[in-house]
């Protein structure tokens, strides 16, 4: 899928910036953090108590010049476990009020990037992106989910830890101490080192599975074309290759990245072996004993440990950190515009006019799709609008519609700018029927309800029979209750295009915008359906774009597109009579529809 | 949305036991198909584990030998440095041994597991039948192949660490028992408790997991509706109902994720806990052993040193149980599937070679989608060879289902279809796809050049095949156009190209296979009427030339300007052939067929008189 697909081009955030602006977005990120912070390193504070034990045991009881003290040893024991159990319920809170901070943070997160997606206007245009988009609301908040979850936990306690024991390393013998650490730099600069390298193969491993899934994705969604072309082994073997390919890249990589992990027991060795040597024989210098030097030995493994969780989860991080950046860059893109509450103007009631000055459009990084249009449209008229595929027939509606963004001032509906009309009011007034509507997965009536909500079921009756379209609505297996199923794919393209009809009928708009919006049916039905629309357009403006010429032919005027320009603009028979743009494309559509 | 609750359901409802059985014949299974990876990854597990116990053993023994010599005078030292180092030096070369041949093999092991799985997944999908494939929903299928299929071998991960670990526990706990029988007894009780609570842990969350990733799923599939309908939801001014929708399922999934995480948050606090506890409890015990001569102060240090290493590998046992019961979810889905059998079967026939033009005939053929409905009511249709045959229907008639059944995209409930007078279902593999091809409205383009998506794959098509298609077709004036000409990638599903172009491109694909019967489905509807009937000619003329007789062609068709070129329309309503014929006779004939094509001609006839009160 392709990536940044609303989004500009920019530098790429790091993860601990993105995590800061994604924490300034959704509050609760932040919430409580200092606690949970203090929490965690109060927590890890419980993993010194088993060295710092030994230790007491082996230089006071056992090897202490008393002899050993058994119910000294015990007090102790009890003690070190009391703050064992306290760390631990310490470390337990940390890691819950992370998940929950984590899971109520994101999930804020999550529903301004999906109010976000639905207020880009070129959501409805990139219709083949949209995969990608929801995978914005789900796969790459869940990676970030996932990271804090298990990587921030481990992050957090592991680094409390390091910190902790580092701490206690130096206070216990600052010589040991600084050669541990000493050599923990060291290795520490040769892991991001080889990070790196480790970085660039994942990346190319990244590429490799998206090819191998796209590729066995398209021998699922392609199966009937497939099928039809009887191309199933040669598909399959092509999967089979690209797997192959995967997994060739793929465990290269795993194999690398186990061989540097293996690398730290080496350093760890060092450390142990460092410690007891330095310590045996600087011991006359240093005064080391011998229970320090065990607990020190304890120490080098609690130091090491969370050092190998942090490898392991850096690559966690960088998909987390790929995907926080998809979603913020998301939020970089701009919303459509919406008047402030206080400057919003209404037009005023009744049908609405249609004024366009000086409109030039065009999509991002595209050529101009509408150039310098200017029309009126005064209320009450009906408008057809025709032109050849690519003339900006359709990108113009959906400007009026304010589908796309137009620039502010090029469009007024009753006199009022388009930009200074609140939603809730235009989309009140205005309807837009598409060519391609879209059904969501549930009842044929609670879909035209979508249209709109407190429609009960006598008036939405009342919106089939005014179209015509009750046996229609009876011949359905369960009438208003059949399922229309996922995308409205029960029924036809047609069929759909009847749905979407009604829906707007119950707006009863004053402004009704048809984009080609019975192209699917056939041409008996689409007559019978223009002359309701027709009915029900009656004293209202209305705009279609047309396709089959029948519908200009019957409207108060027709405007005429080409290259993105109005090239023609009145009624049929003067436009036919002109011999121009119109008077050919009718031309051939009266061979289209008349056979003889 | 609900059909895809139905296999994590069962998961929820089953109990331990079966999961477990199933756990250990999913491990088997991968296991068979990998049995070098596997034992190796065992082996470099087991050995990982073999260091562990060892290297704190050689702690315990530098400490006795060269530590308390030194340090606290106990005698003189009886090992040397060097002697220390090389020992521990020694110990490190093999843990990290171990570690690169248990994780290599793991890796290796896990990743064949799934790239076999998906190659299977995927071979056995494209064997279905479509009947199937539509009612179970592309997305879905999707989800299986790619993501069931890698979850299904997660377990695979964590599977040979946590049994080298088990092996580790019980070495452990021989290497204490050799130091001290009580010591040991206790030392085992430590570890057994802290596997024991980390299972419990991960079964009671795996409930908490699953309505975690069934809420995950319910919150994809709203937002995959919602922004598929974005233009709707926008021009209907629905934007706070549809983000209402979704915040109810996004809640629902964050609350499952608090709760999953309030579970195992808990238990990992318990299993963190329980070894520092355990090691506690075992040094103070040891002390009072140690004070009465029963054990030396360098086993105290082992057994310290031993517990601290073994906090990772008990927990990575409660993992593999966390994994392999969401590796069984996965498997159930991909099984599922795998165990679907609805497929199309064939027989052994051809039909006769080298005629062009197929003699197509369909006898009592009814036909109902999974859904109920029927489309196809014992539809009867003759069609001579080389002739053109147009199917004329109202909205839902079912003529592009009748044109599916045609090209044995689906098999029909009754009734047969004859190709040549064979059944099509008689017909070997491979014989109707070399025979027949089908144009979709909508054609399905592959991520590939123009030439790709012409050929797919196929080497006999040559280049003057697919120039000659590529003509008739009238793709050429398309192909002049783009950057690369023949070799031009379009991009995923073609997007690159206008709804026309890629119908252009369906047509070629179909023609270059040189098929002695095409079905178009509505396959020239964005191409404009001069141009399609300059390419329903061209195709005619292309078959004749190339063998006497052309090619059979069945069309679905709404513009009169199509139907005209067929020699004889079969008219369809409501799944029935209502009427059969010429256009002309037709018209004549039927009232309904002439309503239906002429509407927009009585409409053009009629309307001068009502609109412009005689301005003509």
């Amino acid at each position: 899928m392709s990536e940044g697909t609303v989004a500009p081009d920019r530098r790429p955030r790091s993860l601990v910036v993105g995590l800061r602006e994604a924490a300034a977005l959704a509050p609760s990120l932040r919430r409580g953090l200092g606690i949970t912070l203090l929490l965690a390193v109060s927590g890890s504070l419980g993993t010194l108590v088993v060295p710092l034990l030994l230790q007491r045991l082996l230089d006071v009881e056992l090897l202490g010049t008393q002899g050993p003290d058994v119910a000294a040893a015990a007090r102790l024991g009890l003690l070190a476990a009391l703050i064992a159990v306290l760390a631990g319920f310490a470390s337990w809170r940390a890691m819950y009020r992370l998940v929950r901070t984590a899971a109520h943070g994101l999930h804020e997160l999550r529903m301004r990037v999906f109010d976000h997606l639905h207020a880009i206007p070129t959501l409805s245009v990139a219709r083949e992106r949209r995969g990608a988009l929801v995978a914005r609301v789900t796969a790459d908040i869940e990676a970030v989910s996932q990271f804090i979850e298990w990587g921030g936990i481990g992050m957090l306690a592991g680094a409390s830890q390091l910190g902790v024991v580092a701490v206690l390393m130096v206070v216990l013998d600052p010589v040991l101490g600084a050669v541990v650490l000493g050599i923990a730099t060291v290795y520490a600069a040769s892991l991001l080192a080889a990070q790196r390298v480790l970085a660039r193969r994942y990346d190319r491993v990244r590429l490799r599975v998206a090819t191998s899934l796209a590729t066995a994705g398209e021998a699922i969604s392609g199966l009937p074309t497939i099928r039809a072309y009887g191309i199933e082994e040669r598909t399959a073997r092509h999967v089979g290759d690209v797997l192959e390919e995967q997994f060739r890249t793929e465990s290269r990589t795993r194999i690398l990245g186990a061989t540097l992990f293996s690398t730290s027991e080496l350093f760890a060795a060092l450390m142990t072996i460092s410690v007891v040597g330095i310590g045996v024989s600087t011991a006359d210098l240093t005064g080391v004993t011998a229970g320090r030097l065990a607990a020190f030995l304890l120490l080098v493994t609690l130091f090491v440990a969370p050092v190998q969780l942090l490898v392991e989860i850096l690559d966690q991080a960088q998909s987390a950190a790929a995907g926080l950046r998809r979603v913020l860059d998301v939020l970089d893109t701009p919303r459509a515009s919406e008047p402030e509450p206080d400057r919003s103007r209404s037009p005023s009631a009744g049908p609405l006019s249609v004024a366009v000055r000086d409109l030039t459009y065009a999509y991002p990084d595209g050529p101009n799709v509408l150039d310098a249009v200017s029309v009126d449209v005064p209320a009450g008229e009906r408008v057809a609008i025709v032109g050849r595929t690519g003339s900006g027939k359709s990108t113009l509606v959906k400007v009026i519609a304010r589908l796309q963004q137009p620039p502010p001032g090029t469009i007024l509906l009753g006199g009022v700018p388009l930009e200074d009309i609140a939603t809730t009011e235009l989309r009140r007034r205005v309807a837009f029927v598409p060519q391609d509507p879209f059904l969501f997965d549930a009842t044929l009536f609670d879909n035209v309800r979508y249209g709109d909500p407190e429609a009960d079921d006598p008036r939405i009756l009342d919106a089939f029979a005014a179209l015509d379209l009750s046996d229609w609505l009876s011949a359905l297996p369960d009438g208003p209750n059949t399922r229309t199923g996922e995308r409205g794919d029960r029924l036809s393209a047609g069929e759909r295009q009847l749905v979407a009809l009604v829906r707007a009928w119950l707006v009863r708009p004053d402004l009704l915008i048809l984009d080609e919006a019975t192209s699917a049916v056939d041409p008996e039905l689409d007559v019978r359906l223009r002359r309701a629309v027709e009915r029900m357009t009656s004293g209202r403006t209305s705009l279609t774009v047309a396709h089959r010429l029948a519908t200009a032919e019957a409207a108060d005027r027709i405007l005429v597109f080409a290259d993105g320009r109005l090239v023609e603009d009145g009624a049929h028979h003067g436009l036919l009579a002109a011999g121009g743009t119109y008077a050919r494309l009718h031309a051939r559509w009266s061979v289209d529809a008349t056979s003889v | 949305m609900n059909r895809s609750e139905g296999p994590e359901d069962d998961a929820a409802r089953t109990a331990p036991g079966p999961l477990t059985r199933e756990a250990v014949q999913l491990t088997l299974r991968h296991a068979r198909g990998q049995r070098s990876a596997a034992i190796l990854s065992i082996l470099g597990a087991t050995s990982f584990a073999a260091t562990i116990v060892v290297s704190a053993g050689v702690i315990g023994w530098i400490t006795d030998r060269l530590i308390l010599p030194a340090l606290a005078g106990t005698g003189a030292p009886r090992i040397g440095l060097g002697t220390a180092t090389a020992v521990l030096l020694g110990v490190a070369a093999w843990r990290s041994a171990s570690i690169v041949l248990r994780r290599s093999a793991a890796a290796w092991w896990q990743l064949r597991c799934e790239q076999a799985l998906r190659r299977d997944m995927v071979a056995h999908q494209l064997g279905l039948s479509l009947r199937w494939y539509a009612s179970r929903g592309v997305g879905d299928l999707l989800s299986v192949s790619g993501n069931d299929t890698k979850q299904a071998t997660g377990l695979l991960a964590p599977l040979p660490f946590a049994i080298g670990s088990v092996f580790l526990l019980f070495g452990s706990m021989g290497l204490v028992l050799s130091i001290d029988v009580m010591l040991g007894l206790v030392a085992g009780l430590v570890m057994a408790s802290v596997v024991v609570v980390d299972a419990i842990g991960s079964w009671s969350s795996f409930r908490h997991m699953e309505r975690v990733q069934r809420a995950l799923g319910r919150l994809s599939s709203v937002a995959h509706e919602s922004f598929d309908g974005a233009l709707t939801v926008r021009a209907l001014g629905r934007e706070q109902e549809e983000s209402e929708r979704f915040r109810a399922v996004s809640m629902t999934q964050r609350d499952a994720v608090v709760r999953l995480g309030r579970a195992w948050t808990g238990f990992r606090a318990v299993t963190d806990l329980a070894p520092a506890l355990g090691t506690i409890a075992l040094l103070t015990l040891a002390t009072a052993r140690a004070a009465t001569g029963d054990v030396a102060p360098g086993e105290l240090v082992t057994i310290a040193y031993l517990l601290s290493l073994l906090v990772v590998p008990t927990r990575l046992i409660g993992y593999l149980v966390w994994d392999a019961a969401r590796s069984v979810a996965g498997w159930r889905r991909v099984r599922a599937v795998l165990d679907v059998t609805d497929r199309p079967t064939y027989g052994a026939m051809h039909p006769a070679a080298d005629t062009r033009g197929a003699a197509l005939r369909v006898e009592a053929v009814t036909f109902a989608y999974a859904t109920g409905r029927t489309v196809l009511r014992a539809i009867d249709l003759e069609v001579a060879p080389g002739t053109t045959c147009a199917l004329v229907g109202p909205t839902g008639s079912g003529k592009s289902t009748l044109a599916g059944v045609l090209a044995r995209l689906w098999d029909p409930d009754a009734g047969r279809v004859l190709l040549d007078g064979i059944d099509l279902r008689d017909l070997a593999a491979g014989v109707v796809p070399a025979n027949v091809a089908y144009v979709p409205q909508e054609p399905f383009l592959f991520d590939d050049t123009v030439r790709g998506n012409i050929t797919l794959g196929d080497p006999s098509i040559d280049a003057a095949a697919i120039a000659g298609a590529v003509r008739t077709a009238r793709l050429d004036e398309v192909i002049a156009q783009l950057p690369d000409g023949l070799d031009t990638r379009i991009g995923e599903r073609g997007t690159t190209l206008s709804g026309g172009q890629q119908q252009r491109l369906g047509l070629a694909r179909a023609l270059a296979r040189r098929p002695r019967l095409i079905v178009l489905d509505d396959a020239t509807s964005a191409i404009d009427a001069e141009v399609e009937a300059e390419i329903l000619a061209g195709l005619r003329a292309e078959s004749e030339r190339s063998a006497g007789l052309g090619a059979t062609v069945i069309l679905v068709a709404a513009r009169p300007s199509t139907i005209v070129l067929a020699d004889h329309v079969v008219h369809l309503e409501d799944g029935r052939v209502v009427g059969r014929g010429t256009h002309h006779e037709l018209i004549r004939r039927s009232a309904s067929y002439a309503a239906l094509v002429e509407a927009y001609a009585r409409e053009a006839a009629a309307r001068p008189a009502t609109t412009t009160g005689g301005a003509a």
